[in-house]
């Protein structure tokens, strides 16, 4: 492993930053920093394009001050710089107000003993190697089928990175991960009747990666199985969310409960706890500690323990996603979610995708959303879309210039099936989602 | 007046001990590879933000990033490499990194030649400390009471005030030595409003290129009236229509039109690799003769605009679109290079850390004849949207979308009442060939846009009259 993401001087590092803030006088510190080094590869029409050596550190640094804080980060991690910051941050934090809340998360909810998570990998490919594997994949591609008439190109990413958080109640805690993508972009087509798409893979273990010409086949289908598109007839119907994109719908859940939009009165589910949003069958829970997880990790951006949670079972809502400031706005314990959800598994029927078409017999299988028309405040949700029109459970023909709109309170309780074709390259990780009443705006 | 070039010199060489001319030998070093061009970007940046929430500013943050990045391009081959540190043996390493991809060939000792200064649009002074702290302070308190102030369903008030100072200096083997320094400033106000169990959100925000005494000059509070005003509107939205009908956009920031539905669409890199549904299509018919559509980078003041792009060369009034002909593309050199074509001064990078590319400055479409009145008049049923939050596109096939943040039903050319947000979408060619009229009021937007392109965000203007569109896809929800 290089040097330069070595987590133990970045530890040390933390420790002299928690130090230097408790000196100048603050009452509590918190620090996180983070490095990473890799390469970045783009290949097109058969050629390297670009090659970008990533090297880049960043810190940032919390204090708290009478219950007043502030935030600062740099680049820099030299003590004269450090110093710099920190006197910035103390003197940003003189003229905000403060807030009872503003204190360290309790001793009591910190990971000491976090676990040592196998994130991190060591890809031991040359660069040259690295190219020639995202040459095959845009090769695989363009012989896919005469109709890929262009390329976008492949690319190719392998990174290392290392992140350590540390505070003034003695916390000191690293997490090592490494990413590792491949990815192929096609066209199909010709002057105003082109189509793209693409595809991807994502693994930490270099190893674990799809293959260059899989991926490469893939992106080509999916770009072919777009052309000539047609609209639809503006109209109410079912739809299915094609694996890769159904998460949304649960992001936009996730915020929905997050203690800051609660807290803050921006959410379109205030009080949601322990009342049904969801139809009996849908469990949400999270996963953090899964070694093949996208969002892994120890501890939370406060230092907290991470561990699995159910947020919904049989459609209730059953906890709210806390950090332990909104944690406090609520009268509520922190639920170890600084920064997010980590790992969320959705519980699926045993059917297939295929199965799902089927049940849905008429209707639209959506495979593409564009826009972030999304009103968090009123779950109002109105998007652009592509995909395919299902008849008689079969896929008849590509589709795209649609919208769907409905909300998202609605469209909860309207969801009638998840098939089982999980897509394990998110965050949020759910089979295909079949849900009833969304209006389309199509054709005339 | 001292020059921004020496500015640039003290701020970011200085307090490394680096000399300019020792930045000759990084260069002399990318040229020891076959290279059309080797390019040393040094940046320093400082971010600012302070935010109210529960009337109370509560919030602050303050951060620097600094450092440089290295290219080397062949052709449309490119080498990067960049270091958070700013001393001379990281240049070198970096441009030792930069050009190892490309194959080696004859030295060629780089002579670094000084260039014209570029027309001055924004001060070069530091607007983080235009104004003390604590007026920053009364600016959001006094934002926040004016808003709860208007109205008693005004139940929650944010309020944002962010700075920005840049700092640039390029230097590259075609010559270039240039440098800009970069003020941005931004406010912001966004309230909840509640009735009868209903609650809607109502924004307003403006921002430039310049200090923040000019912005409090800019009567600031009455962003708390107009968000307020906002709010108040969408709680008595009704459900929007769906299906296909005719539109009138409002004018100003509705102007993300023409961003998406030609704008991605025309920058260079796309039209190069004929991957955007406007390749091949110059000297073509591409919207209605009815528009004209612009990228101005050198417009005083604005949030979009650029005294020197990121590769050095002038923010430029570039025509676009001439009567609905398509004369230019936006380009950057490495693109302009390629298609034989003139730099345009839009080449933009999220910092030295990611590469160039051809990105907008400030795009907008030139006022015609008509009027608002009128527009909405010819509409037998549809709807007229005066603000939008934002959209995207996909240039291939040239799919776009822009969702409404404030419109209104509109019947027998008479507004009805207001509808709540909805998405539009349409191929952007096709929406611009059935523009039916344009206004004679053309607006920019008050300094608010954020462009993102292929995971690089950049600021960003936009504008346009008011517009009338035939047969557009309307995202409500009542058929």
């Amino acid at each position: 492993m290089s040097d330069f993401v070595k987590h133990e001087y970045l530890q040390e590092i933390a420790e002299t930053i928690i130090k230097r803030a408790r000196q100048k006088g603050a009452d509590q510190a918190a620090t996180s920093l983070g490095r990473s080094e890799g390469v970045s590869i783009n290949v097109r029409q058969q050629a390297l394009e670009t090659f970008e050596h990533i090297q880049n550190q960043s810190a940032s640094i919390q204090i708290y001050l009478n219950h007043k804080k502030a935030l600062v980060s740099t680049s820099d991690f030299s003590l004269s710089a450090i110093d710099q910051a920190l006197d910035a941050a103390f003197n940003i934090a003189q003229y905000t107000a403060a807030d009872p809340d503003f204190y360290l998360v309790e001793k009591e909810h910190l990971a000491f003993n976090y676990p040592q998570l196998p994130l991190d990998f060591n890809n031991d490919a040359s660069h040259q190697s690295l190219i020639d594997t995202a040459i095959e994949c845009e090769s695989a591609a363009l012989n896919y089928d005469a109709k890929i008439s262009n390329s976008d190109g492949a690319s190719i990413d392998s990174s290392r990175a290392t992140m350590v958080y540390a505070n003034s109640h003695g916390f000191n805690g690293h997490n090592n991960t490494s990413r590792n993508a491949l990815s192929c972009s096609v066209i199909a087509g010709k002057g105003a009747n082109m189509q793209q798409d693409y595809h991807y893979t994502f693994a930490r273990d270099p190893e674990k990666l799809e293959s260059a010409a899989t991926i490469g086949k893939i992106a080509a289908k999916r770009t072919i199985d777009k052309l000539d598109a047609r609209a639809v007839k503006t109209g109410n119907y079912p739809i299915i969310f094609s694996a890769d994109i159904a998460g949304g719908l649960f992001r936009s859940f996730f915020s929905a409960v997050s203690g800051s939009a609660l807290y803050k009165n921006l959410s379109f589910l205030p009080d949601s706890l322990d009342t049904k949003i969801f139809p009996e069958f849908i469990h949400l829970s999270e996963v953090p500690h899964l070694a093949s997880g996208m969002a892994s990790t120890p501890f939370d951006g406060e230092g907290v323990k991470t561990k699995n949670r159910t947020w919904v079972e049989s459609g209730i809502v059953k906890s709210y996603v806390l950090n332990s400031y909104t944690g406090r706005k609520l009268g509520l314990t922190t639920t170890g979610n600084a920064g997010g959800i980590h790992n969320l598994l959705v519980e699926t029927s045993s059917a297939s995708l295929q199965e799902l078409q089927k049940n849905m017999g008429r209707g639209l299988y959506i495979t593409s959303l564009m826009g972030n028309g999304i009103n968090g405040v009123t779950g109002d949700y109105s998007q652009g879309a592509s995909g395919f029109w299902v008849d008689g459970g079969q896929i008849q023909y590509p589709v795209d210039e649609i919208t769907i709109a409905g909300n998202l309170k609605q469209m909860y309780q309207n969801i009638i099936q998840i098939a089982n074709d999980v897509d394990l390259r998110h965050n949020i990780q759910t089979g295909s989602i079949l849900l009833e009443g969304m209006t389309i705006s199509g054709d005339k | 007046m001292i020059d921004n070039i020496e500015l640039a010199v003290e701020t970011l060489l200085k307090p490394a001990g680096i000399e300019l001319e020792a930045l000759d030998k990084p260069l002399s070093q990318l040229a020891k590879n076959k290279i059309d061009l080797g390019e040393i970007f040094i940046q320093k940046s400082e971010h600012e933000s302070f935010s109210l929430e529960e009337s109370k500013v509560k919030n602050a943050s303050f951060s620097i990033e600094q450092g440089v990045g290295i290219r080397a391009v062949n052709q449309d081959k490119t080498g990067f490499a960049y270091s958070d540190n700013i001393n001379i043996d990281s240049i070198l390493a970096s441009a030792n990194a930069a050009g190892s991809i490309l194959r080696t060939s004859k030295s060629q000792q780089q002579k670094i030649i000084s260039s014209t200064p570029a027309e001055s649009l924004y001060p070069n002074t530091n607007p983080l400390s235009s104004i003390e702290n604590t007026a920053k302070i009364e600016l959001l308190l006094a934002l926040d009471t004016k808003a709860r102030q208007q109205d008693s369903k005004i139940t929650q008030v944010f309020t944002n005030l962010s700075s920005t100072f840049e700092t640039v200096l390029i230097l590259a083997s075609d010559g270039t030595l240039a440098a800009d320094i970069r003020p941005l400033v931004r406010l912001g106000v966004t309230v909840i409003a509640e009735k009868n169990g209903k609650k809607e959100q109502g924004s307003a925000s403006l921002g430039g290129r310049y200090s923040l005494t000019d912005l409090l000059k800019k009567d600031p509070n009455s962003l708390a009236i107009e968000a307020v005003r906002q709010a108040l509107v969408n709680l008595e939205a009704r459900p929007a229509p769906a299906g296909v009908m005719d539109v009138v956009l409002g004018s100003g920031w509705p102007g993300v039109l023409l961003h998406e539905a030609v704008g991605h669409g025309l920058e260079a890199d796309f039209n190069r690799k004929q991957t955007s549904v406007f390749s091949n299509s110059m000297g073509e018919q591409v919207t209605s003769p009815l528009c004209t559509i612009v990228d101005d980078g050198a417009m005083t003041n604005r949030r979009g605009s650029l005294q020197i792009d990121d590769e050095g060369n002038p923010g430029t009034h570039t025509v676009l679109i001439e009567k609905g002909i398509l004369k230019n593309y936006m380009q950057d050199k490495l693109n302009a290079n390629l298609m034989g074509a003139n730099c345009t001064g839009n080449g933009r990078r999220e910092s030295y850390a990611y590469l160039p590319m051809p990105r907008m400055t400030n795009t907008f479409m030139l006022p015609g004849k008509s009027s608002q009145e009128e527009m909405i008049k010819k509409i037998k049923k549809g709807i007229f949207a005066v603000n939008f939050s934002g959209g995207q596109v996909d240039i291939t096939s040239g799919k776009f979308v822009f969702s409404t943040s404030e419109c209104y039903y509109v019947e027998n050319g008479k507004i009805q009442y207001p509808v709540k947000d909805a998405t539009l979408i349409g191929n952007g060619p096709e929406v611009m060939q059935r523009v039916a009229m344009v206004g004679n009021d053309l607006q920019l937007d008050p300094g608010i846009g954020v462009c993102g392109k292929e995971g690089q965000s950049v600021p960003v203007g936009v504008g346009q009259p008011s517009i009338l569109i035939k047969d557009m896809v309307v995202g409500g929800t009542q058929t």
